[in-house]
């Protein structure tokens, strides 16, 4: 079944990140390797006189690439520190990607970069005021995401471990409770993301989708990680979908045999 | 202060001048920037592409300019 996103359907749940690819052609490629429909881009204050730098962040470059992608655009307020820089960064993004889908961040540790929920939930009401469908970067405490649906956010993207670390889903207790009291929200694991097992965990738990950057920008060949990962969190979420069954403690014969088979 | 007067405003964090009575959309052009390839703020406040003509700019504005990149 699809993931609906304020009316959106999505056939695919890779969001997929575009930030440190060896080039813009990998990056294009990656992004059709991985089906995502959904990828993420920044905003940057230009440097004056069009001394912006080059490569895969060259703006010329990467944006026209990534619109003929087809994929629906993910903007972020990365670098934010507080709820009113956030905010300002959204209507800017607003009108510089024509969407009013926005990945809320607002971190409050530079060691790391962990989501402030003191400045995110209030810049989330804000946002939700304005019209933007937001998607907030939070941890994955429980009541800092309950207030986030207080204010009118419709899904939640927590961590699961801290951005570009690669550590994978540290707290998956967390994760699981947020699951089983939250089980009508879209939940979206974003960050901390750094292999295809983790991806297949996070499906497993039942969450609706998975948003990840350096875990296939870094790989070696980041086009065969797009497909790996797609290919895991389809697995992932099909897994959670039949159902997993229960772990036991002890052996339980799967071959229904008759006792031993001679009887000497 | 009559027109066309020089005034101190910062661009993108570098002093720069413009005559009184500059407005943000003529500061734009003025840079070679297409309207739509960036968005604005003038001191850290949004001002929306079809607001740009109405925003006059004062002494002491710094004004931002930003454009798309890569995004995690």
């Amino acid at each position: 079944m699809a993931l609906n996103i304020g009316g959106v359907e999505l056939h695919s749940r890779f969001f997929l990140g575009t930030a440190g690819y060896p080039s813009p052609a990998v990056l294009q490629q990656a992004i059709a390797a991985s089906g995502s429909q959904v990828v993420t881009v920044g905003l940057k204050r230009q440097l004056a006189h069009g001394q912006n730098g080059g490569g895969a962040g060259a703006p010329g470059d990467f944006y026209s690439l990534i619109r003929a992608s087809g994929a629906h655009l993910l903007p972020n307020t990365a670098g934010c520190r507080t709820a009113r820089e956030a905010v300002t960064l959204a209507q800017m993004a607003r009108e510089l990607f024509g969407t009013h889908w926005i990945k809320l961040e607002v971190v409050g540790d530079d060691h790391t970069l962990q989501p402030d929920p003191f400045e995110l939930v209030p810049a989330a009401a804000e946002l939700v005021r304005e019209g933007f469908e937001v998607f907030p970067y939070c941890t994955d405490d429980l009541i800092t995401c309950q207030r986030l649906l207080d204010v009118g956010c419709n899904l939640l993207m927590p961590w699961g471990a801290p951005i570009g670390s690669g550590q994978g889903l540290i707290n998956p207790w967390a994760l699981r409770t947020l699951r089983e009291r939250l089980p009508d929200v879209p939940l979206v694991v974003d960050a901390g993301i750094g292999s295809p097992a983790h991806a297949v965990q996070a499906m497993e738990l039942g969450f609706d989708a998975v948003l990840l950057n350096s875990a296939v920008a870094q790989a070696h060949d980041p086009v065969a990680m797009a497909q790996a990962f797609k290919l895991a969190i389809e697995a992932g979420r099909l897994a959670w979908e039949a159902g997993v069954m229960a772990p036991q403690a002890m052996a339980v014969a799967s071959t229904p045999v008759t006792g031993r088979p001679f009887l000497l | 202060m009559t027109a066309m007067t020089p005034q101190p405003i910062t661009l993108n964090g570098q002093a720069q001048s413009c005559p009184s009575g500059t407005n943000l959309a003529e500061l734009i052009a003025q840079q070679g920037v297409a309207p739509d390839a960036v968005a604005t703020a003038v001191n850290g406040a949004f001002v929306a592409r079809d607001r740009r003509t109405q925003h006059v700019l004062q002494p002491g504005d710094s004004v931002t300019t930003f454009q798309p990149i890569v995004g995690g």
